[in-house]
């Protein structure tokens, strides 16, 4: 298939079709492999395309690669899993982003303006503080975080004639602002050693927490599968949730399940990455510019589109200032504040 | 095709007090009153969106309580007094939302689906902008892409909430000629809530009078919107006579000085 | 810093023998697994650095961090990155067999990382004066330089001995150490700079103070009455602020190099005798005590 047939494919029709889904997801896809490979080779120290190659073949197969330790142990050890981590980050954070702005019938909306990140991060650190010594402690009660604060969020922006966009991304920013003195109390009444990895953390940071690849991963599964499940359901209920209703839509049982699974995704990727802004702000929106409204490509798109976002943020906070670290939020929020900004002035 | 019994309800202060009526099928049903006369609560009880405190509503002979929200949608078409669509949908995927209580919860339209959207299309003469997101059209344009919605449920009823209130009067006519089509040619029975009297007048076989929750009149225009009547439901003063082109009531607004005047004259 | 091919130029395994491994104990009671000759070193702190070169294992040093500027020589180590986040990988490039850090220096997060992928991880947790030298030792020991380590601290240890000697039947004014400015932070009774002030002679205003590195506010200082105060260079704005301490109006607010202060290596000692001297100068005036190396 050429390219332009290629791309007369994936843009916007009249109406999406499941072979244009299936042409577009699976053109990510490859999109998504070749960004990762770049990716894992990439890095301070270097290491041969084709060595990488063969050690991700090895890791896959568990056959044994004929290269040296030390570059097996950078490779399959150190920077296969932190971008498998990237992509499922991204990915969450994505579909999350995707999720809220259909329940709210708001394009701005995003974990991160509406506060629901920091919902998650309050959560993330309490378990830290708390009850450090269980692993996956941090994910439960980063969900439970971001659960309690959208709710919260939701009820304050909620005013006599329904949520405007306005009073709800207000609502988030009070919220927000809040949630964030708290963790910085907490933080400064941390222990020395621990406040710098805390608030390294709070930024954006993907080096860490390699052990709770799987159980995050399965979690972030679970997530954007319950909101792909109710796509179409959104797809109505973001024009109108008492016109969904009469078109047959369960719109409270869709609601629950989405905002469930939306506060999962959020707080599995903060759990493991800290606050990491923008994403599910500017990638739905991409995917949307691209593809079109319909959640039953948006939402999957921006999963991939998501991974790739975030793999390549990654990839340029480590090595740019190699072997130092730039944090991934810094890299994240300089591409989404202006592309925030911009759809602000756009939607007015 | 559809009865409406005794229903009642209150949000703080009751809204509809026993209210009854009835809609034969085919007919283009006008629902009138001022504001905060209970229409709106009347059409969301109708349906589905609020559950009645008592009373019940019949549909196609089938009580409304016990239907599922999938088996009502696929019997009744509404059509909201204003959508603000954020997201840049086309006109095409707006209608064939219509189409969701007929499909599965996942997967795709079917050809019938489509078929249906594009025959809604047609009779709303949107289907030129078919490709077009909802975002970038016209008042008037969106609001027969969101009519184009409900048709495309194939309704047998279809409920119109202030369906010409923010257009202009050429697409007022247009739009109610358009349901009135519907309901001869197509046998839909419409529910039609509006403050254009005169256009309720015109199109409608039937209309119901509300005022502050209670049903005044129910019946063709001609016996409803008599003068008593509208002057008491809507407490100012008109002219009610005959239009010379259809013989329907034609109402004719009047301001206080003049209304003293008038009565001056013609009550002696 | 672009990437480096360390794989091409260096040699393969096969040469470098694994050395028998024995069982240490760190200072934080840790059992850690070490060659018994480390040859690729990773120093993680500026002061482990020091310690490694005062011991004259500069050449067994493969990486530093970037924070790591004495002597001269460690700038010409391969950077691994600051302490916050050095970078795991460039470890591994590097060939680490040992990665010796300082709880004086936090990197929680790659330590966790480095004990995953089985490279050996030293902490070093000196709290005291005594401490730098028993860490010094224990560092010695690790590397397989014991009798160099002794004589270094011997050495210190002389030099101590000398400055207490001095102070020893002087009255003790008291002073105000700052640390950081934004806030104002001090250091508590439990960090080996409160012991560094003891035994030049001197009491610390925060010495009592439970936690490493208090945080203080303007006032407090005030109403502690420090008569001396010493701040890292740059802080004068603060200085005026404090302006109605004994200290400011007796013009004893003098500058240090926070390097010999803040790193728990053997130029401690510095550090030591310059304080010592500010604080007493008439006792230090005679000479006899190096306050320049």
């Amino acid at each position: 298939m050429s390219v332009k047939a290629l791309t007369d494919q994936i843009l916007m029709r009249e109406r999406l079709t499941a072979q244009r889904l299936a042409t577009t997801l699976a053109a990510l896809a490859i999109l998504l492999i070749a960004v990762g490979v770049f990716s894992v080779a990439l890095g301070s120290e270097h290491v041969g395309l084709t060595n990488v190659i063969r050690i991700i073949a090895a890791e896959i197969t568990g056959g044994a690669a004929e290269v040296s330790r030390e570059q097996r142990i950078i490779i399959a050890d150190i920077r296969l899993p932190r971008v498998l981590m990237a992509i499922v980050v991204g990915a969450a954070l994505a579909v999350a982003g995707s999720a809220y702005q259909a329940l709210l019938r708001n394009p701005l909306a995003d974990p991160g303006i509406l506060g629901i990140s920091s919902g998650a991060a309050l959560g993330a650190i309490s378990a830290t503080i708390f009850v450090e010594s269980i692993a996956i402690s941090r994910p439960v009660a980063a969900f439970a975080g971001a659960v309690i604060t959208i709710a919260v969020v939701y009820a304050l922006g909620q005013g006599r004639q329904g949520s405007g966009t306005e009073r709800l991304i207000l609502a988030g920013v009070i919220i927000n602002a809040l949630l964030s003195s708290i963790v910085i109390f907490l933080v400064t009444s941390a222990s020395g050693a621990r406040q710098r990895n805390v608030l390294s953390w709070l930024i954006g940071d993907l080096s860490g927490e390699s052990r709770l690849l799987l159980p995050v991963a399965l979690f972030v599964l679970i997530g954007i599968g319950a909101v792909y499940l109710n796509a179409r359901s959104l797809n109505l209920m973001m024009i109108g949730e008492q016109e969904a209703l009469t078109l047959g839509v369960e719109a409270r049982r869709v609601k629950v399940a989405v905002y469930l699974a939306a506060s999962l995704l959020t707080g599995a990727a903060v759990a493991v990455s800290g606050a990491i802004g923008f994403v599910g702000l500017i990638i739905p929106h991409a995917v949307r510019l691209v593809g079109g409204s319909d959640n039953r490509l948006v939402v999957p798109a921006s999963a991939l589109v998501g991974g790739i976002f975030l793999m390549l943020a990654d990839t340029i906070a480590r090595t740019v200032v190699a072997p130092r670290e730039l944090n991934l939020g810094v890299i994240t929020s300089l591409v989404g504040a202006p592309v925030f900004v911009y759809l602000l002035r756009r939607t007015n | 095709m559809l009865e409406a019994r005794n229903l009642k309800f209150s949000y703080t202060k009751p809204v509809l007090k026993d209210v009854s009526f009835s809609v034969g099928s085919g007919e283009l049903f006008a629902v009138l009153g001022p504001n905060g006369s209970g229409k709106s609560t009347l059409i969301k009880i109708i349906v589905g969106m609020l559950k009645p405190e008592s009373g019940t509503v019949v549909v196609d002979g089938r009580n409304a309580a016990s239907m599922s929200r999938r088996e009502t949608a696929r019997v009744i078409g509404y059509v909201a007094q204003e959508s603000t669509v954020r997201f840049p949908l086309t006109a095409m995927e707006l209608v064939l939302q219509g189409r969701f209580a007929q499909g599965r919860l996942i997967g795709f339209e079917s050809e019938r689906d489509v078929s249906e959207a594009e025959w809604a299309m047609r009779v709303t003469e949107t289907i030129e902008f078919a490709a077009r997101p909802v975002t970038e059209l016209s008042g008037g344009e969106r609001q027969r892409v969101m009519l184009a919605r409900a048709l495309a449920v194939r309704p047998r009823l279809l409920v119109l909430d202030e369906p010409v209130a923010n257009l202009d009067i050429t697409h007022q006519v247009k739009m109610l000629e358009l349901i009135q089509r519907l309901t001869i040619k197509e046998g839909m029975t419409a529910i039609v809530v509006t403050h254009e009297l005169n256009l309720a007048a015109e199109f409608a076989m039937s209309a119901l009078l509300l005022k502050n929750g209670d049903a005044i009149a129910c019946g063709a225009p001609r016996e409803v919107m008599t003068r008593s009547a509208l002057r008491a439901v809507f407490d100012t003063d008109l002219l009610v006579d005959d239009s010379p082109v259809s013989g329907a009531p034609r109402v004719t607004l009047i301001g206080r000085q003049r209304s003293e005047e008038l009565n001056s004259r013609i009550e002696p | 810093m672009g990437t480096l091919t360390v794989f091409a130029s260096s040699c393969s395994s096969k040469n470098a023998s694994p050395a028998a491994a024995r069982t240490v104990t760190d200072e934080l009671g840790r059992k850690v697994q070490v060659p018994a000759q480390p040859q690729r070193i990773v120093s993680l702190a500026p002061s482990v650095t020091e310690i490694l070169f005062a011991l004259g294992a500069g050449d067994r040093i493969a990486g530093v961090t970037s924070y790591c500027d004495y002597p001269p020589e460690a700038r010409q180590k391969a950077a691994v990155g600051d302490t916050l986040k050095p970078s795991v990988e460039k470890m591994v490039a590097l060939k680490a067999d040992l990665v010796i850090i300082s709880t004086a220096s936090q990197v929680e997060a790659s330590f966790q990382r480095l004990v995953e992928l089985g490279i050996p991880v030293y902490v070093s947790n000196p709290r005291s004066i005594a401490g730098v030298l028993e860490s010094i030792d224990k560092i010695g020991e690790l590397i397989d330089v014991r009798d160099r380590a002794h004589q270094l601290t011997d050495e210190l240890r002389g030099r101590i001995a000398t400055v207490e000697a001095r102070v020893a039947e002087t009255t003790r004014p008291s002073v105000f150490v700052i640390l950081g400015t934004e806030p104002l932070i001090t250091a508590g009774a439990g960090s080996f700079i409160n012991d560094l002030i003891n035994r030049a002679g001197a009491r610390s205003i925060s010495g009592e103070d439970k936690g490493d590195y208090p945080q203080y506010s303007i006032e407090t200082v005030v109403a502690k009455q420090p008569e001396i105060i010493f701040v890292q260079a740059g802080g004068d704005e603060l200085t005026q602020r404090l302006r109605q301490t004994p200290a400011a109006r007796a013009n004893r607010v003098y500058h240090v190099d926070d390097d010999l202060l803040l790193r728990p290596g053997p130029r401690i000692v510095d550090g030591l005798e310059r304080i010592a001297a500010k604080i007493h100068p008439a006792l230090f005036e005679a000479g006899g005590v190096r306050t320049e190396r």
